[in-house]
C-alpha cells in the first residue's frame, strides 16, 4: 500500500536532453517566455521608481528613466511613517490568521466532500460552496454588510438568540473589535469552494484500490481519510501552503476596501489599502512612495516564501524547488 | 556540431532577437517622451470677421472636410447621446465638420489617464476634474496647446465668450489659458441671475420630517430650536414623547455614512451651520482644526450622542445603509448631504408628502448665522487640446462654437423651434428684469414630458454639458432653474430656504503650486493630518463623556500639528493671498464685508425661495 501511495508522488527527476523532435516545443515555450518577458521580467525595472524621486510626476514612464535617485529616502519614510507600525501589524496579523484558518478550510472541505455518497447532493453541495467566488468583493461584500448590519441584519437577532448580545448591548461586526472575524468569516465563504476544487483533484487521482484494500482491513472513513487521503494528497497541500506563505502581504485589497470605514481602519488598514491610500487614492501621484511600499511587501512575500519552502524541507522532505 | 546544440543555440538566438527588439522599442520610445513638442501646426489663420466655425467649408481654409476627433472624459459618470446620430450631435457636425467620439474610463482611480500620459497616448481632447491638479502639470510639462495662441489663430472671438473673472481664474503661470471649465459661472453671471430672481443654493443643509416638526412646534409653540440647547431638547422630545415616532433603534439624528478615505459629511455641514470663517479679519487663512467652531461641531455631536440620538451603528453603516433609514423616513432630523443621498430622500418624500424631509437651521451657541458653502463657480470639469492633436485648428473651431451662446442654447435646450421657442428674447427687460440670456419654453407637451421624463440625455442631447456656463442654463430655462426632473425639483426645494446662508466658496478657491519646492512635502502632510482627522472622528464623537471628549480632541489636535497642519496653513496661505491679490478680492466670506448684515435666524428658513413643482414633472413619474 505504502508503495502504491509514493508512486503517485513520483515526479521526474532526470532531465531529457533536447532533441531535434524538440524544436517545436522551444518554438511554442518561448511565446510563454516572451509573454513571461514582456509581463513580468521587463516591467521589473518599474523597482527601480522605488529609488528615485518621482513623485508628483505625471508621467510614470519619464520619471522612470529621467528622475533623480534618492536612495531608500523613500523607504525611510515609510519606517518613518507612524501608520508603519499599524499597517504591518494588522497585515501579517490578519495574515497569520487566514493563513491558520483559511488554509486548511478548503482541504478539510474536500475531505468531506470526498465522502459524500449521494452525487446529486455532493454536487448541490459544490455549487453553493463554489458560487461566491464568481461575485465580486464589492457584490459580495454588499452583501455581507446588509446581512451583518447591526439594525437592519439577520446576525443581531441570531446573536441575541444565542444570549451573545442583546438590545442594549449589540455586537457590531464592523467595528475594530469584530472586523478581524468578519474578514476571515466572509474570506472563507468566498473561497472554500474554490479552494476546494484542486485538492478534490488531487483526491480524484487517488487510486480506488487502495480505499478497497483499507476498507477489506476494517479501515473506517476517517481512518481512510487520515491514512490515505490526507498523504495521497501532501505532495498538493505543501505546494499550495508555500505558494500561500509566499503572497501572504497581498491581500485582497477589494475584500478590506469594501469593509473599512473611519470606525475600524486601526485594525483594517493593511498594506496593499495603504498603498493605494497614499499614492493612487489621494490623487497625488506617489508612484516613487508606492513602488517603495510595492518591493517591501516583495521582499517579505520573498523571504517568506523562502522561509516555507526551507521549512517544508525540513519537516516533510518535500518543497517547490 | 552536434544538432541539440544548434537548435539551443537558434533558440537563444530568436529569443535574444526579439528580446533586444523590444528593449530597442521602448527605449526609442521613451526617449520620444522625454520630448514633448507643443509646437502649433501651420494651418491657415481665421479671419476675426464672423464665426469661425463659418469658415470649416472654405476652400480657402478646409475644403468642408469632416473631421473626427477623440475626446476622452476622466469621469466614469459622464453620459453623452453616443457618438452622433442625435439632433444635437449631428447639429455640431452639421455647424463645425467635426464627429466627436468620447471615450470615457470605467472607473474613476485615474489608471486609465496614467496610462495614455505614460504612452503619450492622449487623445485630440482631454477633460478632467477642474480639482485635478493633473491639469497644471499637463499645462506646465508641454502636454496640451495654450488654448490662447489658438485662439489668436483659428478663433480670435473665442475669448470673448468667458467673463474676464474665468479667463483670470483659470490663467497659468505665464497668463495663457490651457483649457476651458465645463459648468461654471462668474460673478458677473452670479449677478444677472440674481436680477431674474435666481439665486445660489447651498451645497449641504440638515432636513427634518416635517410632520415631526409640526408636531413639536405645535405643542411646544415657546421652544427655541434654533439654538444648539433647543435644538437637542426638540430631538430628545420627538424621540421620548412624539406619538408619531418610533425610533426602534435606529438614530433619531441620523449622520452621514463614516469614509475610510473622506472627511465625514456631517461634521462638515454642522462646521458651516456654527459659522466657520476660512478668513480672518487680516486677510489670512484660518485653520479650520484650530478654529473653536471645528471643536464645538465634535463636543456637539458627541452630546448628542452622549443623549443618544445617535445610535453606535451610524459610526459603522454604510451609504446604502443610511440610505435605507432615509427611503424608510426612520431618522427625525438627516446630517447628511441631501444629493448624495437624492433618491433615497425622492423615494420617502414623494410617497409621504406630509411628512417630506425640510431644511432646518439652527445655529452655534452664540447665535451667529450658518455661513454655508454653495457648489463653486469655478466648475466641474475642464477640457484641454492635447499635443497629439493633429487638427487643433478644427478643435479650436469647435470650441468656440461650444462655448458661445449658439452651441450652449444647443447642447442645453436643443434645436429652436423643434424643441424650444424663446419666451424672452436674450437681453430684452420685462417687468424692470434684464433677461441677459432670454427665456425659453419647451416646444410642445411632447418635449416637455421626454424633458421632465429625464429621457433628454438620448433623445436630444441634452446632459450634453460640454463648456457649459451653469448660470445660462439656469437663467434660459423656462422655470427659471435647471431642474429636469421631479427628483431634482424636490431637492432644490429641500435647499431652497436656506439661500440667505449661502455664499460662493469660488471667492477662496485658489490653487497651489504644484511646481512649488516644497509642494510634496505639503501635500504628504495634509493628507496625513486629513487621514488622522477621519481616522479619529468617529472616536472622539462617540466618547463616553464630554471631558473624554475634549481630550480626544486635543489629543488629535496636537498630534494633528506635529503632522504639520500648520505648515500646510501657511504654504496654502501664500497661494490665498496670491490668488486674492490676482482675481482682485478684498475678501472671500461675506461675514468680512462692510455692509455685512447677518440674515435673520429662520428655523425653517426662508419660505419665499421654494417653488412651485410644475404638475408636468409629477405627470412624467405617473
Amino acid at each position: 500500500m505504502k508503495n502504491s501511495v509514493n508512486n503517485n508522488l513520483n515526479f521526474p527527476k532526470k532531465k531529457k536532453p533536447w532533441d531535434v523532435s524538440d524544436y517545436e516545443l522551444v518554438l511554442m515555450a518561448s511565446l510563454s517566455l516572451l509573454f513571461l518577458f514582456v509581463f513580468a521580467y521587463l516591467p521589473m525595472y518599474g523597482v527601480t521608481l522605488a529609488f528615485k524621486d518621482g513623485d508628483g510626476e505625471i508621467n510614470v514612464l519619464r520619471s522612470l528613466f529621467a528622475d533623480n535617485w534618492v536612495g531608500f529616502y523613500n523607504f525611510k519614510q515609510f519606517f518613518a511613517d507612524d501608520k508603519f507600525y499599524t499597517v504591518i501589524s494588522n497585515t501579517l496579523s490578519i495574515n497569520l490568521l487566514m493563513l491558520c484558518i483559511e488554509f486548511p478550510a478548503p482541504i478539510i472541505f474536500a475531505l468531506f466532500l470526498n465522502e459524500i455518497q449521494h452525487t446529486r447532493y455532493k454536487k448541490t453541495v459544490q455549487t453553493i460552496s463554489t458560487f461566491p467566488h464568481f461575485l465580486s468583493w464589492t457584490i459580495f461584500g454588499g452583501i455581507i454588510l446588509a446581512l451583518t448590519n447591526v439594525n437592519t441584519g439577520v446576525t443581531t437577532p441570531i446573536f441575541e438568540f444565542l444570549k451573545l448580545a442583546d438590545q442594549t448591548n449589540k455586537i457590531n461586526l464592523v467595528t475594530s473589535d469584530y472586523i478581524w472575524v468578519l474578514l476571515i468569516i466572509s474570506s472563507l465563504i468566498k473561497s472554500v469552494g474554490w479552494g476546494s476544487i484542486i485538492y478534490l483533484a488531487a483526491i480524484t487521482g487517488i487510486n480506488p484500490e487502495i480505499y478497497e484494500a483499507a476498507t477489506l482491513d476494517g479501515a473506517g472513513r476517517f481512518q481512510r481519510m487520515r491514512y490515505i487521503t490526507l498523504p495521497s494528497i501532501s505532495a498538493t497541500i505543501t505546494v499550495f501552503f508555500i505558494l500561500r506563505i509566499s503572497n501572504m502581504l497581498d491581500n485582497s485589497f477589494e475584500m478590506f476596501y469594501i469593509f473599512q470605514n473611519g470606525v475600524n481602519l486601526s485594525k483594517s488598514e493593511v498594506l496593499t489599502t495603504y498603498i493605494w491610500k497614499v499614492s493612487i487614492g489621494s490623487q497625488q501621484m506617489r508612484y516613487s512612495y508606492a513602488s517603495a511600499l510595492g518591493l517591501f511587501n516583495s521582499i517579505i512575500g520573498l523571504i517568506l516564501l523562502l522561509l516555507g519552502n526551507f521549512v517544508s524541507k525540513k519537516i516533510t522532505g518535500k518543497g517547490i524547488y | 556540431m552536434k544538432s541539440t546544440t544548434k537548435i539551443k543555440i537558434i533558440s537563444i538566438a530568436v529569443v535574444a532577437v526579439i528580446v533586444i527588439g523590444i528593449v530597442l522599442a521602448i527605449t526609442l520610445s521613451v526617449k520620444d517622451l522625454a520630448t514633448v513638442e507643443n509646437n502649433l501646426p501651420d494651418f491657415p489663420q481665421t479671419p476675426s470677421e464672423g464665426n469661425s466655425w463659418d469658415y470649416w467649408e472654405d476652400e480657402k481654409y478646409d475644403n468642408g472636410e469632416i473631421v473626427e476627433l477623440d475626446w476622452y472624459v476622466n469621469a466614469s459618470t459622464f453620459r453623452w447621446s453616443g457618438n452622433g446620430g442625435t439632433a444635437v450631435s449631428d447639429k455640431i457636425l452639421e455647424k463645425t465638420g467635426v464627429k466627436i467620439n468620447f471615450e470615457i474610463p470605467v472607473k474613476d482611480d485615474g489608471d486609465k489617464l496614467a496610462t495614455m500620459i505614460a504612452g503619450n497616448k492622449l487623445p485630440d481632447l482631454v477633460t478632467l476634474q477642474v480639482g485635478d491638479l493633473t491639469r497644471i502639470n499637463l499645462a506646465e510639462d508641454g502636454y496640451v496647446y495654450s488654448i490662447t495662441d489658438m485662439a489668436k489663430l483659428w478663433a480670435p472671438n473665442f475669448l470673448s465668450n468667458y467673463d474676464s473673472e474665468i479667463q483670470t481664474y483659470f490663467a497659468a503661470s505665464d497668463g495663457d489659458l490651457y483649457g476651458m471649465p465645463h459648468l461654471y459661472y462668474s460673478n458677473a453671471d452670479m449677478k444677472a441671475y440674481e436680477e431674474q430672481d435666481g439665486y445660489l443654493l447651498p451645497n449641504s443643509v440638515f432636513l427634518a420630517r416635517e410632520d415631526l416638526l409640526d408636531w413639536y412646534q405645535q405643542n411646544y409653540p415657546n421652544a427655541h430650536p434654533t439654538t444648539p440647547d433647543g435644538f437637542l431638547q426638540m430631538c430628545l422630545t420627538v424621540k421620548n414623547s412624539c406619538p408619531l415616532y418610533q425610533s426602534n433603534g435606529f438614530s433619531t439624528v441620523q449622520l452621514a455614512s463614516f469614509s475610510a478615505t473622506e472627511e465625514n459629511e456631517a461634521l462638515k455641514i454642522l462646521t458651516q451651520y456654527f459659522g466657520y470663517e476660512k478668513e480672518d479679519e487680516n486677510g489670512n487663512l484660518k485653520s479650520k482644526y484650530e478654529d473653536e467652531r471645528y471643536e464645538e461641531a465634535f463636543m456637539y455631536l458627541n452630546r448628542l450622542y452622549r443623549e443618544g440620538l445617535i445610535a453606535d451603528s451610524d459610526f459603522t453603516d454604510t451609504k446604502a445603509a443610511v440610505g435605507q433609514n432615509i427611503s424608510n423616513g426612520r431618522p427625525f432630523v438627516t446630517f447628511v448631504t441631501p444629493q448624495n443621498y437624492q433618491s433615497y430622500f425622492y423615494n420617502w418624500n414623494r410617497n409621504n408628502k406630509d411628512k417630506e424631509y425640510v431644511p432646518i437651521v439652527f445655529t452655534n451657541k452664540d447665535g451667529d448665522a450658518p455661513l454655508l458653502t454653495n457648489l463653486a463657480g469655478s466648475g466641474y470639469l475642464y477640457t484641454m487640446v492635447s499635443t497629439n492633436c493633429d487638427r487643433p485648428d478644427r478643435v479650436m473651431k469647435l470650441l468656440d462654437f461650444l462655448s458661445s451662446y449658439e452651441g450652449q442654447m444647443l447642447m442645453l435646450y436643443g434645436i429652436e423651434g423643434e424643441h424650444y421657442e424663446y419666451v424672452i428674447a436674450p437681453g430684452e427687460t420685462v417687468d424692470g428684469k434684464t433677461y441677459k440670456y432670454g427665456r425659453v419654453k419647451w416646444a410642445n407637451e411632447d418635449v416637455e414630458k421626454i424633458v421632465y421624463q429625464g429621457k433628454s440625455v438620448v433623445t436630444y442631447g441634452f446632459d450634453f454639458e460640454i463648456l457649459t456656463n451653469r448660470m445660462l442654463d439656469h437663467m434660459v430655462n423656462p422655470t427659471g432653474i435647471s431642474l429636469r426632473n421631479l427628483c431634482s425639483f424636490i431637492l432644490y426645494n429641500q435647499k431652497s430656504p436656506l439661500v440667505p446662508y449661502t455664499y460662493n466658496p469660488m471667492l477662496s478657491a485658489f490653487v497651489r503650486d504644484p511646481k512649488a519646492e516644497n509642494y510634496r512635502d505639503i501635500v504628504n502632510k495634509d493628507i496625513a493630518v486629513k487621514n488622522l482627522w477621519i481616522e479619529r472622528a468617529s472616536t472622539i464623537i462617540s466618547a463616553s463623556s464630554e471631558e473624554k471628549c475634549k481630550e480626544l480632541f486635543e489629543k488629535t489636535l496636537n498630534l494633528s500639528r506635529t503632522k504639520g497642519h500648520n505648515e500646510v496653513l501657511a504654504f496654502d496661505n501664500i497661494y490665498f493671498k496670491q490668488f486674492k491679490q490676482k482675481m482682485g478680492y478684498s475678501y472671500t466670506i461675506p461675514t468680512l464685508a462692510p455692509d455685512y448684515v447677518a440674515p435673520e435666524i429662520k428655523f425653517r428658513g426662508y419660505d419665499e425661495y421654494i417653488i412651485e413643482i410644475p404638475q408636468a414633472a409629477w405627470d412624467a413619474v405617473g
